[in-house]
C-alpha cells in the first residue's frame, strides 16, 4: 500500500533503498549521458490540443480546459523530464486525459504501479493526486509539483 | 442451468464512451470517462433493459432534445456535437463512439450509489469517481462495432 502524500510527508523511495544501475540505469556520467533522449514526442502537442474542447466536449455538460491548467501540465512534463532522465533507464510517456470540470490529467500506467496527476483549473499548482499498487486500494491526496515528482519516480521506478 | 453471469445482460451496464475520452494506444476508454463534471451523477444504462443501440440513440435524442434549451451555451454545445459526431449511430461509431460493458457490481462494490433503471434503462451513478475511475476503465469490456449495432 503506497504511503499517503501530503505537504509534509514523503513518497516511497525518498528514503528508500538505493537502487542498483540493473534496475535505475547507471549513475556514471559517461554511460548516462549515452542514454537515448526521453521520449516526449507528441505529450506537449496532445495537451495543447485541449485547448479546443469547448463545452460540452464529453458529449454532455464537461467545462472547457481551463489554459492555466494546460500550462501547469506543460511545465510540469518538461520538469520531470529534466529532473530524471538522468537517473531512469527509461521515460514512459503519460497519457494525458482532459478533464471534465476543466483540468488536465497526465497519467502513468506501470507494470505494478499507476498514477494520476490532476492539474485542476482553479489552483493548477496544487496537484490531486491518486494513486496505487498492484491490486491494493488506490490513495487520494493533494501535493505541490515538486512532490508530484517525487511520485514519478515512484512509478516509474522498477523495483 | 442458470448461464454464467458473463454471457448475459443481468446486472450490467453499458457506458457510452466519446472520442475524446477514448484511449487509442491502449484502446480503451481514458479514466476521465468515469467522471461528469460539477459533481454530477454518472449515467449507465442497464444492459437488461436497453441496447447498445439505444444507448447511442439516447446519446443523439438528448443532443437534439437539447437544441431548444434555454442555455445558448448548452445549444451551441450539442449542435456543434451533432454536426462533428452525426445523428445516427453508425455516424457516432464512425466518428470515435465506442460503448463498453461493465457488471453492475463493479460500482456498488465501490460504494457507488446507483439509481434503478429508468423505462429506458438509464441510471445514476454516484460515488468517488476520482478514486475508483482508472479502475472502471480498466474493468470495461468494449464491445465490437457489430454488437453496438445489433
Amino acid at each position: 500500500m503506497p504511503k499517503s502524500v501530503t505537504a509534509t510527508s514523503k513518497p516511497p523511495l525518498i528514503d528508500g533503498p538505493e537502487i542498483d544501475g540493473s534496475s535505475k540505469g547507471s549513475s556514471d556520467p559517461g554511460k548516462a549521458s549515452q542514454k537515448p533522449a526521453p521520449d516526449i514526442s507528441g505529450i506537449v502537442e496532445e495537451i495543447d490540443t485541449f485547448r479546443n474542447l469547448r463545452y460540452g466536449w464529453d458529449g454532455d455538460q464537461a467545462l472547457p480546459i481551463s489554459p492555466a491548467a494546460i500550462e501547469s501540465a506543460k511545465r510540469f512534463i518538461r520538469t520531470a523530464i529534466d529532473a530524471i532522465k538522468e537517473d531512469f533507464r527509461s521515460w514512459h510517456r503519460p497519457t494525458p486525459c482532459a478533464d471534465p470540470d476543466g483540468g488536465v490529467e497526465l497519467y502513468w500506467e506501470e507494470t505494478n504501479r499507476w498514477l494520476e496527476l490532476l492539474f485542476r483549473p482553479d489552483d493548477p499548482d496544487r496537484i490531486l493526486v491518486v494513486r496505487g499498487e498492484a491490486a491494493s486500494k488506490p490513495t487520494k491526496d493533494e501535493a505541490s509539483p515538486a512532490e508530484a515528482l517525487l511520485l514519478v519516480r515512484w512509478v516509474l521506478d522498477r523495483e | 442451468m442458470p448461464e454464467p453471469p458473463h454471457e448475459t445482460n443481468e446486472n450490467y451496464v453499458y457506458r457510452v464512451i466519446t472520442p475524446s475520452n477514448w484511449d487509442r494506444a491502449k484502446g480503451r476508454p481514458k479514466p476521465t470517462a468515469f467522471k461528469q463534471s460539477q459533481g454530477r451523477a454518472l449515467s449507465v444504462f442497464s444492459a437488461d433493459r436497453q441496447t447498445p443501440r439505444g444507448v447511442l440513440q439516447h446519446q443523439i435524442d438528448t443532443w437534439q432534445e437539447r437544441l431548444i434549451s434555454d442555455n445558448p451555451s448548452e445549444r451551441d454545445a450539442v449542435a456543434r456535437n451533432l454536426s462533428e459526431f452525426g445523428d445516427t449511430a453508425e455516424k457516432l461509431l464512425e466518428n470515435g463512439f465506442h460503448i463498453v460493458r461493465l457488471p453492475l457490481g463493479e460500482f456498488t462494490d465501490r460504494d457507488f450509489e446507483v439509481t434503478a433503471p429508468e423505462a429506458n434503462g438509464h441510471q445514476d451513478a454516484r460515488g468517488d469517481f476520482e478514486m475508483h475511475k482508472r479502475t472502471l476503465a480498466i474493468l470495461s469490456e468494449v464491445l465490437s462495432p457489430e454488437e453496438c449495432l445489433a
